[in-house]
């Protein structure tokens, strides 16, 4: 069935009868009328106010009506004098938050915000509007006399905006979308934002030094900044979630693509220097590598040792230098290698960053389609080795080393050694793996910190 | 003794009171919300009006109609963020109006097509069913839609055309 036009604008008129029939329309005017009472009008004012001239009939009739009115308005005002100033009238005007004009700015705001409809942006509008809450308590304090609920005001809304980024991205993360770049970059403006109201907390001390109220913004300084900080913080907890997801940081040095390293210390750091020559086509390359081991107090029983690996009874400190020098292009660098009796005593620790903790070995027993991936737990934070708090241990692998996909099965961590047999291989291709370390669930300041190795690479056999 | 200002406010009261309760009541569902609403709009434009600061002295209120719209706008928005729903969700508040019937008893209904309004008004893109409802339910002008929207006067001509087209054609 079809409608013709007019009919359809008669339909849609017809929603103009949904109308409130009762007097609930006259009892709102009451309490406008009120509010109107103590407002009263200037006589600058007296021109603010535009009114279209209307039919000299309607015109009448809403005299009349207003007639009746004026005698409410009337009364009311006689009641609030005899009660007294502070009467239950004024009690709707504390309702009224603010300033018109913030309600105005925060139209504009809303209206933004309603019709933006991807959440990064709408993120962005958040901080955005975080940072003009805090320009709105800078001018709020700088007038002569201002009110204290409407700092508040400021602030709540200030809060609220940050509290909205956090839950944005939250609503993200679950919808299972990447917000590492957006994380970064709201921490960011962030950071922007805390030195903000630093300054604008500096300047405002001089300015209102005769105040006494200044301690108090000093301490609210402080909440501000507390604020922002601990959403900060909640955003920068949830990027390490998200990196200790599987989102790969950039594999080490320059070397590591071209470098097999087959050392007991393969997370040395090695210091890639490359000096000036004129004899050859690529610039030789000098590789050095620090070596630290710190002796055991006393004697330790070995378990088993994996293939490569060795306990030592070490020098106190090595430091090894090589300069290699290459005409292809293609450098293969041997980390040093310290060669002891795989009999020896005691443990090694590499007291480096904590990402030392634990130690990737070359995998072995390779096969067609298995190989067997090995690791070494060395260092002693409780987080991942108490058996109070047991994190899991397990091996991240994948064909390109920005991309390792497949994960291996978990075992809770001691100290030692860790073996995993993957399978399911390819014959005869590059496979890249790391282990991971996940923390238990520990009070401990590691809590929240994902422990990788350095990438290793095998080839399975054809 | 009644001022020029508070005579016009009043009149602009009663001439709009009950346009924009009903805006509100589309946009909230409830009618205890709708009638807050409303009364805080006539509320804040009179504040607005006779606000001293200096901010807006100049500031001068041409259209009351218009000016009471988007002051309801904003207060409704402002209620569903409070109540942590995504604001401006006209589409979902629209659908639950137009069914809830328990609170409708106080509004008076005339024989409204029901079909029409489940079948072809709502199924409307948003857009254009806000601006086709301000223009025959709220009778604005496209002037004022077009003030309100932001939109040129023209374009809210052809969204007028397109969504008459829309309910026209729509089975």
């Amino acid at each position: 069935m079809k409608y013709d036009k007019h009919t359809i604008i008669d339909e849609l008129k017809k929603l103009k009868g949904i109308a409130l029939q009762d007097d609930s329309l006259n009892v709102i005017k009451e309490r406008v009328v009120e509010y109107m009472a103590f407002h009263p009008v200037t006589d600058m004012q007296e021109s603010r106010l535009i009114v279209a001239q209307a039919p000299f009939i309607k015109k009448c009739i809403q005299l009349f009506k207003i007639m009746k009115t004026v005698k409410a308005m009337v009364s009311m005002v006689m009641i609030a004098l005899l009660v007294g100033g502070s009467s239950a009238a004024f009690a709707s005007e504390a309702s009224v938050p603010g300033d018109a004009l913030y309600g105005v700015e925060q139209l504009v705001e809303s209206i933004q915000y309603g019709l933006e409809s991807n959440p990064t942006d709408k993120a962005h509008m958040q901080i955005k509007f975080a940072e003009e809450r805090v320009m709105e308590m800078k001018q709020i304090i700088q007038q002569d006399n201002f009110k204290t609920k409407d700092l508040m005001r400021a602030q709540a809304e200030f809060q609220n905006n940050l509290v909205q980024v956090a839950t944005i991205i939250d609503q993200e993360k679950s919808g299972g979308n990447d917000v590492t770049v957006l994380v970064e970059q709201l921490a960011g403006s962030m950071d922007e934002q805390k030195k903000y109201i630093q300054n604008t907390f500096e300047d405002l001390k001089i300015n209102v030094i005769q105040q006494e109220s200044v301690l108090e913004l000093v301490n609210q300084k402080d909440e501000y900044i507390r604020i922002l900080e601990e959403q900060r913080d909640r955003l920068q907890m949830q990027l390490n979630q998200i990196s200790g997801n599987g989102m790969l940081p950039e594999p080490g040095s320059a070397f590591t693509t071209t470098t097999q390293t087959h050392s007991v210390y393969p997370d040395l750091p090695v210091v890639v220097e490359v000096s000036e020559t004129t004899t050859t086509v690529m610039p030789p390359v000098s590789i050095t590598g620090s070596v630290f081991v710190t002796p055991p107090a006393e004697t330790v029983t070995t378990e088993t040792v994996q293939s490569g690996s060795a306990f030592v009874t070490p020098p106190v400190e090595t430091t090894t230098t090589e300069t290699i020098q290459s005409d292809s292009g293609v450098v293969t660098v041997d980390v040093p290698v310290i060669t002891t009796t795989t009999t020896g005593t005691g443990t090694v620790s590499i007291p480096l960053s904590l990402s030392s903790i634990f130690v990737i070995e070359p995998a072995t027993n390779i096969r067609r389609t298995s190989a067997t991936l090995n690791t070494v737990v060395s260092g002693t934070v409780d987080a991942y080795t108490a058996t109070s708090t047991k994190g899991q241990v397990y091996f991240q692998y994948g064909l390109s080393p920005n991309n390792l996909n497949k994960i291996s099965s978990s075992t809770a961590p001691v100290q030692g050694s860790f073996s995993q047999t993957i399978s399911g291989l390819n014959p005869a291709t590059r496979y890249y793996y790391r282990a991971v370390l996940k923390p238990g669930s520990s009070t401990s300041a590691y809590s929240n910190e994902y422990q990788f190795s350095k990438i290793l690479s095998f080839v399975t056999q054809s | 003794m009644i001022t020029k200002t508070e005579q016009n406010f009043l009149m602009a009261y009663d001439e709009h009171a009950q346009s924009i309760i009903r805006h509100v009541y589309f946009k909230v569902s409830n009618l205890d919300t709708a009638k807050d609403i409303t009364q805080e709009t006539f509320c804040k434009a009179w504040k607005f009006i006779t606000s001293t600061s200096d901010n807006y002295q100049n500031n001068k209120v041409r259209n009351i109609k218009t000016f009471l719209y988007t002051i309801a706008n904003n207060l409704i928005i402002d209620h569903y963020r409070k109540k942590d729903f995504t604001p401006l969700s006209l589409d979902m508040v629209q659908e639950k109006d137009m069914s809830v019937e328990a609170e409708q008893e106080k509004f008076s209904e005339y024989a409204l097509n029901r079909a029409f309004i489940e079948k072809r008004l709502l199924e409307l893109p948003k857009e254009y069913k806000e601006i086709i409802m301000y223009r025959y339910v709220d009778d604005l002008s496209i002037k004022e839609i077009s003030d309100l929207t932001g939109k040129t006067g023209s374009n809210v001509k052809v969204i007028i055309h397109r969504s008459i087209k829309i309910l026209r054609n729509n089975i």
